[in-house]
């Protein structure tokens, strides 16, 4: 104890510390914690610090200097706002979040900047929420840590993913999530229709271009699916991509009829009538201008003899039809591509 | 590093000793220029390495000085001090006529230094320069909590500051109280 005082009122002492942690050369703020760790927090302030360990650093070990007659040190908060918003672009929403905190001038600098996050994946399971933020380490959110998150000003998404576990049956992501977001792409896992367009709804159409909906239960449980289709976000977004549990049949195709460009997988057992008449529903689409089809089985004489196609000896495993649609001057351009899987892809052309 | 000398921003330079140049010199002779600091020391600097300055480059532009009205009429900057236009000029000579890299490293890491530096290089609009020097305080900034960032960069709390804003407000009341008393008192 009695060294310890003394430690802290002898001035040559604490330089003589401070010369010891800058001879280590360790990183500034690094060296000013391990030096309060053996003189005690209240003993020296960083800014008293950081100029006696700045001039040992540089081979100036005199104790004595009288800096009375030094200039007043500047502080981050002296350089103009322009300048300490340049500072602060090179900090992502996150870390300006940390900056807000700092005082009231810092915060009117970081809301000046746009809150927008390049990714944001949300999931909902029995455990409670958690969420990643640009491929980092996932988060739980506790202690409302995503409120306060959604609470900065101008916050915003480029690609959300939300995920609600059917184990979960609360709400919780449809009302803890802002009203209305513009992502361009939108990645929902649920297990009701309803629950996919309560969350699909938070995104507005006019920015989305891309869609993924992912059903984690059979048709049955999710319910009407019609009723996705029929919002505005899946009319107007640019690509949709269903996935689902139970593979959904051909028939499903009739639920595309107004987006212009999707992905989907047809069950192992897709026939020859199944391909033709997933054919004929295409054909109907007024919008439509390619979609994707994928099949976990070689399909390629099924197509064959679906199109009234040759089917090829050798090792080709691509082909072509030509499909014209009745009473128009359009095509289907189907080719089929295939390994121990298959891709059919549709194009519409003139 | 430019080589500097001892002159004032009135007074013709004696002979400042040439920034040393690439090997690859060009056929036309370079013109040369010379600023000074707040210290006085006179830098001379390649036209060519001033184009990083806009300020600077915008001035020559306008003046179009010849070698000897340039070296009698150093661009005087009072406001910067001397080491720190020397860090400047050092570095405009280092990226004449390269393209920038992503990133510098060499720039100071004490907050004085760098504060002062941000400062200047916006003041002479080195565009690239600045860029580095935001992202280096940036940097310096990152990972800590907003207590550290407080204590690092002495920067006051909401609640510190107001109560320095309502100091300062009643010692300027007792000031203008005080000149009042006096002049009703000169009056008299």
């Amino acid at each position: 104890m009695e060294q310890s005082t003394s430690i802290k009122t002898e001035e040559p002492c604490l330089k003589t510390h401070i010369l010891f942690e800058a001879l280590e050369k360790k990183p500034i703020f690094a060296s000013y914690q391990s030096f309060c760790k053996k003189v005690g927090q209240d003993t020296m302030s960083y800014p008293d610090f950081e100029f006696w360990w700045y001039r040992f650093y540089h081979g100036q070990p005199v104790f004595d200097h009288d800096r009375s007659m030094d200039p007043v040190p500047k502080t981050l908060m002296d350089l103009p706002v322009l300048l300490m918003r340049k500072v602060t672009e090179n900090f992502d929403p996150m870390e300006r979040s940390v900056l807000r905190r700092v005082n009231r001038a810092m915060k009117d600098v970081v809301d000046s900047h746009p809150a927008v996050f390049e990714k944001i994946e949300i999931k909902s399971r029995l455990g409670g929420l958690s969420y990643r933020l640009n491929n980092k380490r996932t988060v739980y959110s506790r202690n409302g840590k995503l409120e306060k998150l959604f609470k900065i000003p101008g916050f915003n998404v480029n690609h959300l993913r939300l995920y609600n576990d059917p184990y979960r049956s609360e709400d919780d992501l449809i009302d803890l999530l802002p009203g209305s977001l513009t992502p361009k792409s939108i990645d929902i896992s649920a297990c009701t229709a309803y629950k996919i367009i309560k969350l699909l709804l938070i995104a507005k159409p006019k920015h989305l271009e891309s869609i993924h909906i992912d059903l984690l239960e059979s048709p049955q449980v999710v319910g009407p699916f019609s009723r996705i289709f029929e919002a505005q976000q899946m009319k107007q977004a640019k690509f949709v991509e269903v996935e689902s549990f139970e593979r959904l049949d051909v028939e499903f195709l009739k639920n595309f009829q107004q987006v212009r460009n999707f992905k989907m997988e047809l069950p192992r057992y897709t026939s020859e009538r199944d391909l033709r008449r997933a054919r004929d529903i295409i054909s109907t689409f007024k919008g439509f201008e390619k979609c994707e089809l994928q099949i976990f089985d070689n399909k390629i004489r099924e197509f064959c003899e679906a199109f009234g196609e040759v089917i090829p000896d050798g090792p080709s495993t691509t082909v072509y039809h030509r499909y014209q649609i009745p009473e128009s001057n359009e095509y289907l351009e189907f080719s089929i591509e295939c390994d121990s899987y298959s891709i059919i892809t549709v194009i519409k052309s003139r | 590093m430019s080589s500097t000398e001892q002159g004032t921003s009135s007074a013709a330079p004696a002979e400042p000793t040439t920034a040393p140049e690439s090997a690859a010199a060009p056929e036309v002779p370079e013109s040369f220029y010379y600023v000074h600091g707040k210290d006085k020391v006179v830098h001379k600097v390649s036209a060519g390495a001033l184009q990083h300055s806009a300020l600077i480059h915008g001035m020559i532009s306008n003046l179009g000085y010849t070698e000897e009205q340039a070296k009698a009429n150093p661009f005087p900057f009072e406001n910067i001090d001397g080491d720190i236009l020397q860090m400047v000029v050092d570095w405009c000579n280092q990226h004449k006529g390269k393209p920038t890299p992503p990133e510098d490293t060499n720039l100071p890491k004490q907050k004085e230094k760098l504060f002062d530096l941000v400062l200047a290089v916006n003041y002479l609009e080195i565009k690239e320069l600045l860029t580095y020097c935001c992202k280096q305080v940036a940097m310096m900034v990152k990972g800590k909590s907003p207590e550290e960032i407080r204590e690092i960069w002495m920067i006051p709390t909401d609640a510190e500051d107001e109560a320095a804003e309502k100091e300062a407000k009643k010692r300027a009341g007792k000031e203008a109280a005080g000149e009042t008393a006096a002049a009703a008192g000169d009056a008299k």
